[in-house]
């Protein structure tokens, strides 16, 4: 299958200063994203998982042109993304959405719900004129608000409807892609589930991809296809999403399944979790970054940087842990 | 006799038309249990767990009855409450980084509140703060009592919280959201914590945990009760709660959260939003959401009622049907 977007080797990097901001010696970078490859294909879900400072929404921002890495590419159907300019940069921005984790944050205060999913449609004329607030009523619609949303403005509405008024935005322009980042974790449960379901129905029903971040383990679960899990700023397990949650290879991705609360009380006993606080993206540990957390690590682990590969007989799964690479039968 | 009753509890905010955001509210805690307080946005629990330490916003009335170990909480003069409060009874909040004073060293901060009830000497209290961090599991306690929050990380800082609280040895911990805003492995370590905590006093510490996540209380209550709307609307053990839910909006958000390999069934969210306090429907309050409503649910509001005991424990459920619901976890 064609790659609708693919990441190749993306590196960001933010220069910070030690000590006193001022002051502080230069030379240390803080890591956000350093050396990611991952694609969506046609009609797929690539979920991306990880906790703070993982870089999964610089991520975001670079899949969507949003912000430009320090090295690497962004393709989009084969087009290098930051190459664009005209036309092409305004069919890439059709083509590519974006929903935010705050819905609060990412609608214009000032502007009715009428104005907000309009302008999208105006801007690439998508619509003849005369048809536009029919066009907005049907997009409101399919995220489950009524024609009364209209000429309302985003006070007036509960965190779940704000976010149910960005996704229409987003499809206004019926995007091939939308990536979401973290696009529930303001909402309460009932409207969690109420989300998915839309943009369950709405990949099934127009063929869209999704990239699509999240910490909550559940939702990236049973929504993603693939899924690809982050660790300060790299990807350190990458697999088809029944393989990934049946059984993690990545000692990491085993400890995040083992933390996420499940629903069986007597489930408890058996979990691992993962030792101490994530390090910071400024000061990340040599070797292989999860390992002094890892409850597995053995010789290499502090010293070698372990490569994200395919373990033997593991077709279709890429891992970066020396668990599953030749230093495994030293 | 239980640590604490909490007999019809009300919460009013006066105004020219006054707000009653908790309604009718009565529990018992168990010495030695945790007790969980699950609801969404809206539903009362932080009020309530508010109500207990004299914490409520201004404008807000608490009536009904506190009895905590034999003293009534209700009514109690300030200074006494004062005396109760961080000795006694003592609460974790969400967010570590605004409870703690971000001028002071986390050993000083710990250090006053031993102060605040202890008569002892500046030394001794230094000694007790390091080994309380100790006791929170914090690496290396004697360098990060002379460290300020800012450098902490998230969950460092929960875990002062904690050492603040459980400082005077209270017999009630009350931890309102206190993983709400840590990273997953974080927030099983820090609830993995607290079990711990419990579990050493020996049934000496009992522990009101609130939450949004019943997957938390799933791991980690003894019993729960739900709310919606200000009102108790299930109570049970944990395990009658997660196996035989007695009330619709029970089911409704054990449906609403992604399941481990039940990828692409679709979930069955609650339809609409919670109702503010000031538009609830008549009769019961959860009828205008209900999958399961007849025309009598809205003629009066059913009572909170024993509701049998289905092979999982006793319970009590606020629904005139709780005996036709036969949902089991599938």
């Amino acid at each position: 299958m064609a790659a609708l977007l693919k990441v190749h080797d993306v590196k960001k990097h933010y220069p910070v200063r030690k000590g006193f901001a001022l002051f502080g010696p230069r030379g240390v970078s803080l890591k956000a994203v350093d050396g990611v490859s991952v694609s969506v294909e046609e009609n797929r879900v690539l979920g991306m998982v990880g906790e703070s400072g993982s870089g999964k929404s610089t991520l975001a921002r670079i899949m969507t042109a949003l912000l430009k890495p320090d090295s690497g590419s962004v393709e989009f159907e084969g087009k290098n993304v930051f190459g664009l300019s005209g036309k092409e940069l305004k069919a890439f921005r059709r083509a590519v959405q974006i929903i935010f984790q705050d819905p609060f944050a990412s609608l214009n205060p000032r502007a009715t719900v009428f104005e907000t999913i309009a302008e999208p449609l105006k801007i690439h004329g998508l619509v003849p004129r005369g048809q536009i607030r029919d066009k907005v009523a049907a997009l409101l619609s399919e995220v489950g608000l009524g024609p009364d949303a209209l000429g309302r403005y985003p006070h007036e509405f509960s965190g779940g409807q704000r976010q149910r008024v960005c996704i229409a935005r987003a499809l206004a322009v019926s995007p091939r892609l939308i990536v979401a980042d973290e696009p529930l974790s303001a909402l309460d449960v009932s409207i969690q589930a109420q989300i998915i379901n839309i943009l369950a129905g709405l990949k099934a029903r127009t063929g869209m991809s999704y990239v699509f971040i999240s910490h909550d383990l559940r939702v990236v679960e049973y929504l993603s296809d693939e899924v690809a899990v982050m660790y300060l700023g790299r990807v350190v397990e990458h697999s088809g999403a029944e393989e990934l949650f049946a059984a993690p290879l990545h000692p990491y991705t085993a400890g995040l399944l083992a933390s996420a609360p499940g629903l069986d009380p007597s489930r408890k006993s058996e979990r691992q979790v993962p030792k101490g606080d994530v390090p910071s993206p400024i000061d990340i540990p040599p070797g292989c970054p999860f390992h002094p957390r890892c409850p597995k690590r053995f010789e290499p682990c502090d010293r070698v940087f372990p490569k994200l590969e395919q373990p033997a007989g593991q077709q279709g799964r890429v891992v970066a842990c020396h668990l599953w690479n030749s230093y495994r039968n030293l | 006799m239980p640590l604490i009753d909490v007999n019809g509890l009300n919460i009013y905010f006066d105004g020219k038309t006054p707000v009653q955001v908790v309604k009718d509210v009565s529990f018992q805690i168990e010495k030695g249990e945790v007790f969980g307080l699950a609801g969404e946005s809206g539903s009362g629990k932080s009020m309530t767990a508010l109500s207990i330490l004299g914490l409520l916003p201004g404008g807000a009335k608490a009536r009904g009855s506190i009895n905590f170990n034999g003293t009534e909480l209700t009514g109690l003069s300030p200074e006494r409450m004062r005396s109760i409060r961080g000795k006694e009874i003592s609460m974790v909040f969400q967010e570590p980084m605004t409870s703690l004073n971000p001028v002071l060293r986390v050993g000083y901060q710990i250090r006053e509140a031993l102060q605040a009830h202890m008569n002892i000497s500046k030394k001794e209290a230094d000694e007790r703060a390091v080994s309380l961090l100790r006791d929170v599991r914090i690496p290396a306690p004697e360098d990060r009592a002379r460290d300020y929050p800012h450098q902490l990380s998230g969950g460092m800082r929960q875990r002062v919280m904690i050492a603040m609280a459980i400082a005077c040895g209270p017999s009630l911990l009350i931890a309102d959201e206190p993983t709400t805003a840590l990273d997953v492995t974080v927030e099983a370590q820090i609830l993995d914590l607290i079990d711990g905590l419990v579990k050493d006093s020996g049934k000496n510490m009992s522990v009101l945990l609130v939450t949004h996540d019943l997957g938390i209380l799933a791991e980690h209550a003894t019993n729960v009760a739900v709310m919606y709307a200000g009102r108790i609307v299930e109570m049970a053990p944990v395990r009658a709660i997660f196996e035989t839910p007695g009330h619709p909006y029970t089911i409704g958000l054990l449906e609403s959260i992604p399941q481990k390999g039940k990828r692409g069934r679709p979930l069955k969210p609650i339809p609409g939003a919670v109702p503010p306090p000031y538009a609830l429907p008549p009769g019961c309050k959860f009828s205008d959401r209900c999958f399961f409503k007849i025309p009598r649910c809205t003629e009066a509001e059913p009572e909170l009622r024993p509701a049998g005991d289905r092979g999982t424990g006793p319970r009590l459920a606020r629904c005139i049907r709780t005996e036709e619901l036969q949902w089991r976890p599938s």
